[in-house]
């Protein structure tokens, strides 16, 4: 997936706004912010789905200014937001990956290759998190999704799908990182509520740029 | 004689912060000592904005020993020490202890000039 460095030609759709991107996010993730509290009281300590969506209300607040960044300057716009933000796990983790993404992107010229950075970006996840698939984390729907993107051959609903059944899949995982690994086995059997946010945010962004295609 | 400073962070900014009276108490007054502990909005967890600014406060030329306690504090620690100049990562490091035990040992090591290395092995036997 090749992309220009001006946001507006990115991903090759002219009329997408990082505001409206962040909006559906957000929408989402406020519309299962009680579902993700549940998941995480049962393995964890409760604080995911709150913890989400004060990253997302953060990222809300400056939607305007990432409107007119270019690409690589609104990457690192929201990994300061969210590392300054969002507290736990997930802000270190999203932080990192936004941080790779305008990293990655500000090393390129005027064409990038979005699906390689968003790789590589996912990578940098795995160093930050000491983690692997198969952990029972958000890693084990952000590694396959960036994979399936990386393949070339995904189309958005597809990914969205892909992200949902990936985080089904941490339900019989014995959680190796995060509060959920002090649990042990007792952790199997349930959904893990990173991997579930992750998934949500996945099918958003999808469902986004599906309608910008 | 230029002692190793001290960061405490805690997912609880009351831990952090008992902690880190233990410490000074230990410690006397030549080794700097900082805490930081709970989210921007005062509940439970950690920020990396707020390590990196207690790092500062503790900067000692000897090095920081940095105590974490839950897995994100160490994540947020080590998102810290990367917006230091990589020849001030060095001097920069997160001990493998129990944050309390660790803090107090490293403090009373730190005051009688123990060096960061030296304060790392130790934490480690703990």
């Amino acid at each position: 997936m090749k992309l220009q460095k001006d946001s507006e030609a990115f991903p090759l759709f002219s009329d997408w706004k990082p505001s409206e991107a962040v909006k559906r996010v957000h929408d989402a993730v406020v519309a299962n912010e009680q579902s993700l509290t549940d998941l995480d009281k049962a393995i964890g300590d409760g604080d995911h789905g709150r913890n989400m969506v004060i990253g997302c209300e953060a990222l809300l607040q400056h939607a305007e200014e990432l409107d007119v960044l270019d690409l690589n300057a609104m990457f690192e716009k929201i990994s300061s937001v969210l590392f300054n933000n969002m507290g736990g796990a997930a802000g270190a983790l999203y932080g990192t990956l936004f941080a790779k993404l305008a990293f990655c992107l500000a090393q390129e010229n005027e064409l990038y290759d979005f699906s390689q950075a968003l790789h590589r970006s996912a990578e940098s996840v795995r160093q930050r998190g000491k983690v692997e698939v198969g952990n029972k984390t958000l890693f084990d729907v952000l590694y396959p999704v960036s994979e399936f993107i990386k393949s070339g051959s995904a189309t958005f609903s597809e990914i969205a799908n892909l992200a949902e059944g990936a985080a089904e899949s941490t339900i019989p995982m014995t959680a190796k990182r995060g509060r959920a690994s002090l649990l042990g086995e007792r952790s199997q059997g349930h959904l893990d509520p990173g991997a579930l946010s992750c998934a949500i945010i996945v099918r958003a962004l999808c469902e986004y740029f599906g309608e910008k295609s | 004689m230029t002692c190793v400073g001290i960061v405490i962070v805690s997912h609880s900014p009351l831990i952090a912060e008992g902690t880190a009276l233990m410490a000074k108490e230990l410690a006397g007054m030549n080794v700097p000592v900082a805490w930081c502990g709970g989210n921007i909005n005062g509940g439970l967890g950690s920020n990396s904005d707020m390590i990196y600014r207690s790092i500062l406060e503790a900067w000692s030329d000897a090095g920081v020993a940095i105590f974490v306690d839950l897995g994100s504090t160490e994540m947020n620690s080590q998102i810290a020490i990367e917006k230091f100049a990589k020849a001030k990562q060095s001097k920069l490091s997160i001990m493998n202890a129990p944050l309390v035990e660790g803090v107090i040992i490293a403090s009373s090591r730190a005051s009688r000039g123990d060096s960061l290395s030296e304060i790392r092995k130790i934490c480690e036997t703990i």
